[in-house]
């Protein structure tokens, strides 16, 4: 009994190399998901880069016109190359903006002794909640040229101060407001986990807090700095609807706008939008592989990721205008904003000369609401929303948890292929997607196109790499022991996953869905390719109305009701982490 | 059930993690695979677990082909009927202790009642029943790791397999479970493998013991047999036997063999060593005498210093510098232990036949040649 056992005629073909065979349930899943990500992203991504090289965008029945480089053609025209230039300009200045704005907040709250730390913590966060193109709007009612609020306010006063927020500066201007946040997220995040001991050497050396700041404490958050600087830059340079908001009026074109306006041109010229779409994918592309570069890099920092106990650094007589900054730049992002918004909804004189009137007997009056609440068009935009933002949410964190259990958890053909086409769209500006979504729906043999269904499908090509991130980060921070022992103790395979993996992820699955949800409920441009007068949605109802004007006081008082359930829905999932 | 392991391979990507390896466990048997990290325990087990696809060889388990990578036999997990408890416990929290043990019965889809009594029960076996409605985040180490028992315990699993299943605990919960986990063991009649890299347990908890090395089993005896008589040089020093030193190559008839890096001669009473030209003899510290005063004659006595004592409680542990020898490792008696300060001079004893002669390798066990089994000196 204590022999080993002896291999009689072990045979000689025996299958140590080559790995075990193939089963099904390694290779259906794989071939199904992949399925999908390719009918969602793929084809999307690929009839854009068959139109640049196309004599014709695709139609249904002709997908490829005759091969030609000469839609390339128009990059060489003086529109595009203005284009090209206020893309440029606007994203460099804006990301430099962005990034001093958010990395100032985020140093203020997380290593300075400036008052009310958590308030500063949040007026570096709570643009973010605010969608852009909302910012935009409210922007445009604050400082357009002559109905301005701010600028009637200037002739109340009597300044005469140039401001304009259909100009180039003007879009900086808001661009870096809206986009601060993401620098301060990040920045926050390692400027807070940043060991101790480094700076405290430097003090025990005898270096001043000043000299330990510049020599020591800024270096080492550098790679975090700069990681997001591409980031935000790469978000302005994609953004197309602030661009359109605060351009169009103006006549400054950006290359995202341009695509969009070249599309739906009479005739259409969208050969030669996907040809700038081509340029504006590989300009992404290079600067997020930059970005991943630097990003790789980061671990010098020593980030240590212990709750450590920093020393906070005093502000001085600094300290309380510091703290007055702070608060102009929560009235500029969020409060003048919001209250313009406000104020327009209430406004009944439609052409006003003095702010004055706002006061007078009737000057302003919310019955707006009550009109805007009863319509049927909000209703049925706001129905349309919500079911659109729910099935998308529902169905891409779903989507997700499927690609990212394959990718993670099994050991299934087309792991790395799946991940990658997941991240295939974060290379792809939403203006470039969109446009791509259109051609194939409407070139797909599946009567989609026109109905709901074809947004639900459209948020699911735009959201994939997020979803996929929110989930990938849960299921690897759960055990998969706490799985393999389920099906050790008699559980099928996918009895385990929602007996005991499911459950076990709620939190992450909810905070995707939510996120998921935040962000189909704030997309404008990929739906604005491709609703119809049936299918329109809250985002693009608020857009339309602004954009006809018409009835502002409605499209004012919607943006309000539209903010409130982005600030509710932003708040939901802290709610529940709270506990 | 009885388990028959046959030319077991496992391959990650290039990398061959468990390399040809066959063995037998009986039924009602207690098997130890005992090993350094990384040498291919836990990968073992997944296979029979049915966790990971062999790339060769095959499982049987009673009459069961649970796998054979030649007749693409392939059971998945849930149908083998074979309990795993993980290391990591993985007890779910999201879960009463009730629920968790309660679990594999429902998957068997016992009655409601039966799997309200048997659950109870099988806590009651592990000494948790007391516990039963608490959540299972809510205990402790040892308590969770009695779940985790319990729970596979309650499927009446044909084999049993525990992975390293003490080591998150600390060393007196550990001991205490160790016995008890011996004592369900017995009483059950299980059939398990259990895989450790702590010598003590595997010691207490095996009928045998299979020592793993780089993806194959290099020594498979008892307990006893084990401790006395290691295959190797490497298993002995794995074992913790801490006097290793290397000889020049000998003739087998020898029954003298020379230390390679000293001048030193050291006899032994058995010429019938395998001798492989990489040897080394190996002395268990507490077959080492050690007395003041110069050396008397005889066999393997040398004059040395001592460099070190320490106390341990029921034993001193002494280095002693051999003249012109290396330094050797004894476990003295602690009686002895006011006697002995460093740089005494003393001498040290030794029996011949405490000396083992070993080659530094167990013979590899080569897929087409049947496998000699290793045997001590
Ligand atoms: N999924 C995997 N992919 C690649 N290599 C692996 C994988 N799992 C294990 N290995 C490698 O296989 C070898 C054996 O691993 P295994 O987990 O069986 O070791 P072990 O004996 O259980 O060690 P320990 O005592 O540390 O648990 C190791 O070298 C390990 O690096
Ligand atoms: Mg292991």
């Amino acid at each position: 009994m204590t022999e080993l056992v002896a291999s009689p005629g072990a045979r000689k073909s025996h299958r140590a190399k080559g790995g075990p065979r193939l089963r099904p349930a390694r290779v259906v899943p794989s071939i199904v998901v992949l399925a999908v990500l390719a009918v969602l992203i793929l084809v999307p991504a690929a009839l854009v880069a068959l139109a640049s090289v196309s004599s014709d965008v695709p139609r249904p029945g002709n997908v490829t016109g005759d091969l030609t480089w000469g839609n390339f053609g128009v990059l060489a025209e003086t529109g595009t190359r203005q284009a090209m230039t206020n893309s440029l300009v606007i994203s460099v200045v804006a990301t430099i903006l962005a990034c001093a704005i958010g990395a100032g907040l985020a140093f203020l709250a997380a290593r300075t002794d400036i008052h009310v730390p958590k308030f500063v913590y949040l007026v570096g966060l709570m643009p973010m909640f605010l969608p852009s193109y909302v910012g935009a709007l409210a922007w445009s009612l604050l400082g357009s040229p002559n109905s301005g609020l701010l600028n009637i306010l200037q002739r109340d006063l009597g300044l005469d101060l140039p401001l304009n927020t259909y100009s180039i500066p003007g879009m900086i201007f808001v661009f870096a407001i809206y986009y601060a946040p993401y620098t301060f997220l990040l920045m926050h995040g390692s400027m807070s986990m940043m060991g101790p001991d480094l700076e405290e050497a430097a003090r025990v050396h005898g270096a001043s807090t000043r000299r330990m700041l510049f020599r020591v404490s800024f270096p080492l958050a550098m790679p975090a700095l700069i990681g997001a600087a591409i980031l935000t830059f790469v978000l302005i340079f994609e953004n197309f609807p602030v661009a359109q908001v605060l351009g169009s009026p103006g006549g400054i074109d950006t290359l995202p706008t341009l695509i969009f306006r070249l599309l739906n041109a009479t005739p259409s010229r969208g050969t030669e939008s996907a040809a700038i779409s081509v340029v504006l994918v590989a300009v992404v592309i290079l600067v997020t592989w930059l970005q991943k570069r630097f990003l790789a890099k980061r671990s010098f920092t020593t980030i240590t990721g212990k709750g450590v106990r920093q020393k906070k650094v005093a502000l001085g007589r600094a300290r309380l205008p510091i703290f007055l900054l702070v608060i102009g730049f929560f009235l500029v992002s969020l409060v003048l904003p919001v209250l313009a918004l406000v104020v327009v909804s209430g406004q009944t004189s439609p052409y006003m000369t003095s702010l004055s009137e706002l006061f007078a007997p009737g000057g302003l009056e919310f019955g707006s609401y009550a009109d805007v609440v009863a319509s049927d068009t909000f209703r049925s935009v706001t129905g349309n929303s919500v079911i659109v933002s729910v099935v998308a949410a529902a169905s891409g964190t779903a989507i997700a948890f499927i690609s990212a259990y394959i990718v993670y958890r099994s050991k299934s053909v087309g792991r790395t292929v799946i991940e990658g086409v997941s991240m295939v769209p974060l290379a792809i500006p939403a203006v470039v997607l969109g446009m791509g979504l259109l051609w194939t729906w409407l070139v797909m043999p599946v009567p989609l196109y026109g109905t709901l269904a074809v947004l639900v499908v459209a948020f699911l090509a735009v959201q994939t790499s997020q979803g996929f991130r929110g989930i990938a980060a849960s299921i690897l921070a759960t055990d998969r022991d706490l799985e393999d022992s389920a099906v050790m103790l008699g559980a099928s395979r996918i009895r385990a996953i929602t007996a005991v993996t499911v459950p076990l992820m709620k939190a992450g699955l909810l905070s995707t869905f939510v996120l998921l949800l935040m962000l189909s409920m704030r997309e404008l441009t990929v739906p604005l390719y491709l609703y119809t007068s049936d299918t329109k949605i809250l985002s693009i109802a608020i857009y339309d109305a602004f954009e006809n004007g018409g009835a502002l006081r409605q499209a004012a008082a919607m943006s309000v009701i539209y903010v409130v359930i982005m600030f509710v829905l932003s708040y939901l999932p802290r709610v529940r982490s709270g506990r | 059930m009885d388990v028959k392991i046959k030319n077991l391979s496992l391959t990650y990507g290039d990398f061959t993690a468990v390399k040809n390896l066959s063995l037998e466990i009986d039924n009602g048997e207690s098997l130890v695979l005992l090993g350094k990290s990384g040498c291919g325990k836990t990968s073992t087990m997944r296979c029979v677990a049915g966790l990971e696809d062999p790339s060769g060889g095959s499982i049987t388990i009673g009459d069961t082909a649970v796998v054979d990578a030649d007749r693409s036999v392939n059971l998945s997990p849930n149908k083998r009927n074979v309990g795993l408890v993980f290391q990591s416990y993985a007890v779910w929290p999201h879960m009463t202790v009730l629920e968790n043990v309660s679990f594999p019965l429902r998957m068997k889809k016992a009655p409601k009642s039966q799997i309200r009594a048997k659950a109870l029960e099988t806590l009651e076996l592990v000494g948790l029943a007391h516990v039963a409605h608490k959540g299972a985040s809510m205990l402790s180490g040892g308590q969770m790791q009695r779940v985790a028992l319990a729970r596979s315990l309650a499927m009446e699993p044909a084999v049993m397999l525990l992975d390293e299943p003490l080591s998150n605990l600390d060393a007196r919960l550990r001991e205490d479970l160790r016995v008890e986990l011996r004592r369900l063991q017995v009483e059950l009649g299980l059939t398990s493998i259990y895989v450790t890299h702590d010598q003590g347990e595997a010691l207490a908890l095996a009928d045998r013991i299979a020592i793993m090395q780089d993806g194959r089993i290099s020594q498979l005896a008892t307990p006893e047999e084990t401790y006395r008589r290691p295959a190797s040089a490497s298993i002995a020093e794995f074992l913790g036997v801490s006097n290793i030193f290397k000889v020049q190559p000998a003739s087998p008839l020898d029954m003298r063999v020379r230390l390679a890096e000293h001048d030193l001669e050291v006899a032994l009473d058995t010429a019938d060593a395998m001798l492989t030209g990489d040897d080394s003899i190996c002395i268990r510290p507490e077959h080492v005498r050690v007395a003041s005063g110069p050396a008397p004659a005889g066999p393997n006595t040398w004059n040395g210093t001592v460099l070190v004592s320490v106390f341990q409680g029921a034993y001193a542990r002494c280095t002693v510098q051999v003249d012109n020898g290396p330094a050797i490792d004894v476990h003295a008696d602690v009686r002895d232990l006011a006697e002995f300060h460093q740089g005494d001079r003393v001498h040290v004893r030794l029996d011949p036949h405490h000396v083992r002669l070993l080659p530094q390798h167990a013979p590899v066990h080569d897929e087409t040649v049947p496998v000699p089994v290793p045997q001590g000196v």
